[in-house]
């Protein structure tokens, strides 16, 4: 019994020391995000190639996964509707839940499964085989080197292709509308605009924003706790990806919680 | 490479970034926020159900929302709402501000326009906004139920009172009720419940009895008086009879009395006649006799008829 509990307590102690020191991790590097001088011109050459690896060479696929999902999900959203009698709730469906909730959780998504887990298995593959210490030896700052590029590239690359899925989504939106629904530009222009808030796509930009920074600084965090042998690798990317999602998952929550409390007071 | 990299990455980052400019733009520009807009002022008792950035609407549409709420030196709440200029031709001097409060939703702040040739509203001038609270109306519809309401209330609370209380008149009732009810199951029948006394029950019984026989006897002779007047030997038959008879009779009196006009207008020859004239008379006279007689015996409907001898 007393096992038990003290085991209880050892784990609850772990999450608690884990949390704060990615708390403590997620503040150094926030606050190294504002320092001009950490942008030298190998930082820049890092983040751009970050840029090209997470966003660019992933977007035919993107696109080609936005105009998929879009024209599904606005497909069955309307025909519900239609069945229901509440077609007239189309435009706040879509700017609702398409675009402030469905777009950013793909996009996450996909890069997560894509990026997050290949910057864990770069992190941890470079402290298996010491390239860290190396760096540290040539004084090179693995933050400014390593950790700013790919997390602000996973910033920038989560906000700008949430919008541009939402964008795609909303225009594939448009297309499949007039052809399933018969309904016309004008109409669903209106009916979108009618239920578009600016403090929505705040709120979306900022949740798109907080995304892409934490999706990309636990890996770093969990490739970090890696050994020094090869097989502790695969297990650092295991509980790199699993914290991620329960990551994402916090975000959205605190998201809702966010929006509803705007929707209360202001 | 580095360069086609950092073309592709460029080329990505300012698309992208354009497409969302343009889409908020966009955005911006459909819902008005590069429209000018007139500022109109509006005063109200209170602020209850108003807050800034509440809509505006006309006919149903949205055409402004409240800018700002603040307090005058007199206490009056001012309003402060921005209308964009393509729609400030809805509102007029006569234009009416209202703030409904329905009983169930939130309050709608509306603005109606009976002339729309009247001049347009001053954006010095000062409108006033009326309240329309369906909350308050049916509290003044619904005052008089609850005073009722109240009253039951009250006279319930005296019932109650009055059946807690030992003393009361509803525990009195209820003990009478005991009692009465106590004494009742000790009689035997309804009847004796009733008056309370068995000898009484016994004189009724008594009485009931007599009543019975009474009736039977009323029956008995009802039953011989229909006889004796509709009965085959009965009064009615014989009166008809008779009644017929002398009807024949007086035909045949008739008759005779033609003859006997002919005999006085022939009197000589008529002598011979006489003889049977007057047999026919005393039939008649007998007739009549014996029907006098008749009556005679029946009415009173004596129970033995009597001939009475002269």
């Amino acid at each position: 019994m007393t096992t038990a509990i003290e085991q209880i307590g050892r784990s609850g102690m772990h999450a608690v020391r884990s949390f704060w020191d990615t708390l403590t991790f997620a503040f150094r590097i926030l606050a190294r995000m504002f320092d001009v001088r950490a942008y030298n011109s190998a930082v820049r050459m890092v983040l751009i190639n970050q840029i090209y690896f997470t966003s660019v060479q992933i977007l035919p696929l993107f696109l080609a996964v936005a105009v998929g999902f879009g024209a599904i999900v606005i497909g069955i959203i309307g025909q519900y509707l239609i069945h229901l009698g509440l077609f007239g709730y189309f435009g706040q469906l879509l700017m609702g839940f398409v675009v402030t909730e469905f777009a950013p959780f793909i996009t996450v998504l996909l890069i997560a499964l894509r990026s997050s887990s290949a910057v864990n298995a770069e992190i941890a593959v470079m402290k298996v085989n010491k390239e860290l210490n190396t760096l540290h030896v040539f004084r090179i700052d693995v933050i400014n080197y390593l950790f700013l590029p790919r997390i602000l590239s996973g910033i920038l690359s989560i906000v700008l292709l949430s919008w541009l899925f939402s964008i795609v989504v909303l225009v594939s939106g448009l297309i499949f509308s007039a052809l399933l629904f018969d309904m016309s530009m004008n109409d669903y222009v209106t009916a979108l605009l009618a239920s578009a808030k600016f403090s929505d796509l705040i709120v979306m930009l900022i949740k798109c924003a907080t995304m892409g920074f934490f999706i990309v600084m636990i890996p770093i965090r969990y490739g970090l706790r890696a050994t020094d042998e090869l097989t502790s690798i695969p297990v650092s990317v295991l509980h790199g990806m699993v914290n991620v999602f329960i990551a994402i998952m916090i975000i959205e929550v605190v998201s809702l919680i966010v929006v509803s409390l705007i929707e209360k007071f202001i | 490479m580095a360069l086609k990299t950092e073309w592709k990455v460029g080329l990505f980052i300012v698309l992208t970034v354009l497409f969302i400019l343009a889409g908020l733009g966009y955005m911006a520009y459909k819902k008005g926020i590069f429209q000018p807009e007139n500022t109109y002022t509006l005063s109200s008792r209170t602020g209850d159900g108003l807050s800034v950035g509440m809509p505006l609407y006309f006919s149903g549409f949205k055409i402004g929302k409240i800018a700002e709420l603040e307090l005058s030196d007199k206490g009056m709440v001012m309003i402060k709402i921005t209308v964009p200029t393509q729609h400030a031709k809805w509102i007029r001097s006569d234009s009416k501000f209202v703030l409904e409060k329905p009983l169930i939703g939130s309050p709608k702040f509306t603005v109606t326009t009976l002339n729309l040739s009247s001049p347009l509203l001053s954006p010095n001038s000062i409108a006033t906004l009326k309240e329309v609270n369906d909350i308050n109306d049916v509290i003044q519809m619904v005052q008089p139920i609850l005073d009722q309401v109240a009253m039951i209330t009250d006279n319930i609370e005296r019932l109650t009172g009055s059946l807690a209380d030992p003393k009361g008149d509803m525990n009195k009732i209820l003990k009478h009720s005991e009692e009465l009810t106590g004494y009742l199951s000790s009689k035997k029948s309804v009847l004796e419940m009733a008056l309370g006394d068995e000898k009484s029950v016994q004189n009724i019984h008594a009485s009931l009895q007599n009543a019975r026989n009474i009736t039977d006897q009323v029956g008995k002779l009802l039953k011989k008086t229909d006889e004796e007047l509709y009965g085959k030997d009965g009064i009615i038959p014989l009166v008809i009879k008779i009644l017929r008879e002398l009807v024949t009779n007086l035909d045949k009196i008739g008759k005779t009395l033609d003859n006997v006009t002919k005999i006085s207008s022939n009197t000589a020859e008529a002598t011979q006649d006489l003889k049977l004239f007057r047999s026919e008379v005393d039939s008649t006279v007998n007739s009549i006799n014996r029907l006098i007689n008749e009556l005679d015996k029946k009415i009173p409907f004596k129970s033995e008829p009597k001939i009475k001898l002269p």
